[in-house]
């Protein structure tokens, strides 16, 4: 017996293969529109999983590059500041070679002061600079500013011209107490007498000491950072790098100490400068601006010789700063090649080619149009049309 | 044979062809009816007398016309047990399709709306803060994306859940009555009501007959939807009652409602809702109490299973599940991090842990108002209905952290537990929280390495409840999964389809009018209707003649 065929049987098939080939042309209608070959997790599973990985891995990648992207705008910051305190130390070493040569007059010796106590305004100010609200040689003390200079209570002494001498001391409070020094005996066998004057105007006398003829000021270069540099991580396992430099590794943290003695017999001060501290380029121009002032040849050599370090140390680290700039790029332009392949893999995953796609959605046009023609036909032959 | 006889066996043949025209008419008529069963009208010779004709004109006088000795119906009932089974399968398959789909647009994380993209924009946020710890817009952005993960997978949480209470309930009697379930259970029942009356009818009509072959058409039709519900097995008797069973247990038999479906909301946990079917007999008594393992087909048993508890296989709970646990995995791991070297106290202050040696580091002010490293003030991620365990329904941003963001540990130091004192005065306070005893270290607020310690649980983690995978890859890993698990859900629908379709093509092929059939049919009646007019008129005629003889 053969199969038979019915009507219903027939129509059933052909509304079936109808509503298969418009679902599949709406799929490629959708795709199409979204340009996406993927639209959905249930289209390709297994695809979708590698998308949704390379979309990851992609953000994870340009978290990277922002974050290098940012510090090298910092470490560009550094660097320039850097640039900036080797022209001033630059100057600062030529005005020390002069001071240091002896054969200029105490007011070109104080002019030469002047200019460094300017370099050293200018250096501090160039180590308190800041990054985005953030000072660039504090470590990770963000907020602290980094340097202050701090000179000490002031201590002075005057030739009173009477052949008497005072000596005033400043405490931290500002009060003042003063020596004054008179030689009640003759040329020849002095006899010093200390009248010690208190901030409460009490008075006392005493034989004058040695320390009576002697003064001290100093400046301290004080650092309030921290000494650990900023880090940020750059890369899968925990992978940091340090970005900037500390201050203390480029301008120093000290005391400066000038020390004058009066020998009233030869009726003059003589100065020496000492140093106290890890060397540095505001130390070193510290110790320069005092030595000079001082009129102490060693000091101005030893305070060059640390300016040199100095330079020495600001290249050094410049370098260190270009390294990581550099180990930014190489590390960068690797993570934009992964970017770039991971891009390529995702879009070959869940874009459409058009061309193909197109042609594809014509094709299916075709065979849907066909396949109405064809069922209106199929449906219109009937024995009931002879009859 | 008299003329008489021929006239009778004309209006007889009239009468017949008459009949079996109105039976194709019929067949034309529910050419497009679901579940129609072309009849067909078998005839018979007629014969009168009861002797054995012994010559011709005996054998001639015996014969009566002609006769519809049945009007049979086009079925075959193995095959329509067998589509029917299949059909159970196909609704199964294509009922879990449709949930599956659902599940999985829920869970799109190929857009950029999805919990992948919170999770990026959080970590893009920690990498600022990690480069800028003491900017507020950085700290603001951290907290505010954090507070925008939590929002998203809250409402990713409420989707999934009210969709299974759309489903199945949330477990109290109340939402499961509303559920899509009961709708489904209830249709099951009546449908198992209607078969019992149409088996009554069907004993009730005796005889094969044309409104006997109506009746198999409405039984096959009852018990066709009911396969899509449940996986039933039926059973056809000789008189054509079908009797209807779910695994071993009867629903229908003979005229009887043996076993009507019952539910019962049975709740568990807020994750841990189930509905019990069971079945009771006609009089109400329970036939047995708990028939979900039996129900393994049709939308019912989709609904059952994609509305169940199982960990395994792709469920509303087990979407769910992925949230939780994705909620509380990157919740342990950032608040991990947030109080990292820091033991919580009763009273929500922290000190440091003894044996600890890294620490993690907020911000306070000292007593210059000056900003200083400070120990945790609290966690970033709590619940907000006071549960010690967070999931995806109550992750939220600690509220104290969002207008105190100097709370927020950016930085992270190492050293020793004594390297820590209360004794400094930190935002206002003595005691409250813990600084550097180093004074200079109190300072460096510019430490973002917590952050980066953040940053780096975007590789991997060492939650267990992320199986140490990072929360994007824990995340993904659970999307793909539920991915594959629709896809194959798909593709069993695709195949089952397929199997469906040519069964009941071939079902078809066997049972349905086919137009130009009946055309024919229809000629061939016909023409006999009117060759026995013609007869009739002959016999008219031949009588005609003999009234007149002899006038």
């Amino acid at each position: 017996m053969l199969t038979r065929t019915t009507s219903s049987q027939m129509s059933d098939s052909l509304v079936k293969y109808m509503a298969s080939t418009q679902g599949k042309f709406n799929k490629l209608s959708t795709q199409l529109a979204t340009q996406k070959k993927i639209t959905s997790i249930t289209d390709d599973a297994v695809a979708a999983k590698s998308i949704l990985n390379a979309k990851k891995e992609i953000n994870l990648y340009n978290g990277y590059i922002q974050n290098m992207k940012n510090s090298q705008y910092e470490l560009k910051a550094v660097e320039d500041t850097m640039k900036s305190a080797n022209t001033q130390a630059s100057r600062a070493l030529d005005v020390g070679m002069m001071a240091s040569n002896g054969t200029y007059s105490e007011t070109e010796m104080s002019a030469f002061k002047q200019e460094v106590d300017g370099i050293i305004k200018t250096m501090t100010s160039l180590a308190n600079s800041k990054y985005d609200d953030a000072y660039l040689f504090s470590g990770t003390a963000a907020l602290k500013m980094p340097y202050d200079l701090e000179p000490s209570a002031a201590q002075t002494f005057t030739d009173n011209g009477d052949g008497t001498y005072t000596k005033s001391v400043s405490d931290d409070d500002g009060n003042i107490t003063t020596y004054t020094m008179v030689n009640s005996g003759t040329t020849e066998t002095p006899s010093w007498q200390t009248t010690i004057t208190n901030p409460d105007g009490t008075q006392s006398t005493r034989t004058t000491t040695s320390d009576d003829w002697k003064i001290e000021n100093s400046t301290t270069i004080n650092y309030n950072g921290t000494s650990d540099a900023k880090t940020i991580v750059i890369g899968a396992g925990g992978l940091e790098e340090t970005v900037g430099v500390l201050g203390t590794e480029l301008f120093g943290k000290g005391t400066v100490t000038t020390t004058s003695v009066f020998d009233p017999d030869a009726g003059k001060s003589t100065s020496t400068v000492e140093l106290d501290g890890d060397g540095g380029m505001l130390t070193s121009l510290s110790q320069l601006s005092a030595a000079i002032g001082a009129g102490d040849t060693d000091a101005i050599n030893s305070a060059l010789s640390g300016i040199q370090k100095g330079l020495d140390n600001l290249a050094e680290s410049k370098a260190t700063v270009g390294l990581s700039s550099g180990r930014f790029d190489t590390l960068m332009e690797a993570y934009d090649n992964n970017v770039l392949n991971l891009t390529s893999l995702k879009s070959s995953l869940e874009d459409a080619d058009l061309t193909s796609l197109i042609a594809e959605w014509l094709q299916s046009q075709y065979a849907l149009e066909a396949s109405y023609a064809l069922s209106s036909q199929m449906m219109s032959v009937s024995i009931m049309n002879y009859i | 044979m008299s003329i008489n006889s021929a006239l009778t066996m004309a209006v007889n043949s009239l009468q017949v062809n008459q009949l079996a025209l109105s039976v194709v008419q019929n067949n034309v008529a529910n050419m497009n009816t679901a579940g129609y069963s072309k009849q067909r009208v078998n005839l018979g010779t007629r014969f009168v007398g009861g002797l054995e004709a012994t010559n011709a004109s005996s054998q001639a006088s015996q014969n009566a016309g002609v006769q519809i000795t049945s009007i049979s119906r086009y079925s075959n009932e193995y095959l329509a047990e067998y589509l029917r089974n299949q059909n159970s399968n196909l609704k199964y398959y294509s009922t879990e399709s449709d949930i599956a789909n659902h599940i999985t647009t829920l869970m799109d994380e190929l857009s950029d709306s999805g919990l992948s993209a919170s999770l990026d924009a959080f970590y893009t946020a920690a990498s600022n803060l990690q480069q800028n710890p003491t900017n507020t817009t950085a700290r603001t952005d951290y907290i505010e994306k954090a507070t925008n993960f939590a929002i998203a997978i809250n409402s990713k949480y409420n989707d999934l859940a009210s969709y299974r209470t759309t489903l199945v309930g949330d477990g109290t009697e109340a939402s499961m009555k509303a559920s899509q379930l009961t709708d489904n259970v209830n249709k099951a029942n009546a449908l198992l009501e209607d078969l019992a009356e149409i088996n009554k009818r069907i004993i009730s009509s005796g005889t094969v007959n044309s409104a006997a072959n109506n009746l198999y058409d409405q039984r096959d039709a009852v018990l066709s939807e009911l396969s899509d519900y449940l996986n039933i097995t039926t059973s056809i008797g000789d008189t054509g009652v079908a009797s209807v069973s779910l695994g071993g247990l009867d629903l229908v038999r003979h005229t009887t409602v043996s076993g009507k479906l019952t539910m019962k909301a049975n709740y568990q946990t807020a994750d841990d809702v189930r509905v019990t079917i069971g079945l009771e007999d006609s009089d109400g008594n329970v036939v047995k109490s708990d028939i979900n393992d039996r129900i393994t087909g049709g939308s019912v048993g989709a609904m059952l299973k994609m509305g169940g508890t199982s960990k395994t296989d792709l469920t509303v709970q087990s979407a769910i599940d992925l949230l939780n646990d994705l909620a509380s995995g990157f919740a342990e791991v950032i608040n991990g991090i947030q109080t990292q070297g820091w033991v919580e106290q009763s009273d929500g202050s922290y000190i440091p842990d003894p044996n600890a040696s890294s620490f993690a580091m907020s911000l306070g002010t000292d007593e210059n108002g000056d900003k200083i490293l400070a120990s945790p003030t609290g966690k970033i991620f709590v619940s907000n209905d006071g549960s010690n365990y967070i999931n995806a329904s109550n992750i939220s941003v600690n509220s104290s952290l969002r207008t105190n963001l100097s709370g927020i540990s950016a930085g992270l130091v190492t050293g020793s537990a004594s390297d820590f004192t209360n004794t400094v005065e930190i935002s206002g306070e003595v005691g409250k929280q813990y600084t550097l005893v180093t004074e200079i270290d109190r300072y460096a607020v510019g430490n973002g390495k917590n952050m980066g310690a953040v940053i780096n649980t975007r590789n991997s983690t060492t939650s267990s409840t992320l199986n140490n995978l990072s929360p994007e890859d824990f995340l993904m890993a659970g999307v793909s999964k539920i991915g594959i698990q629709s896809q194959s859900i798909s593709n069993q629908e695709s195949s089952q389809d397929a199997i469906c379709s040519s069964i009941e093509s071939q079902l078809l092929s066997e049972t349905s009018v086919d137009l130009n059939e009946e055309l024919t049919d229809m000629i061939k009646y016909q023409r006999s209707y009117e060759a026995s007019a013609r007869v009739f008129n002959a016999c008219c005629d031949i009588l005609n003649v003999l009234v007149n003889l002899g006038a």
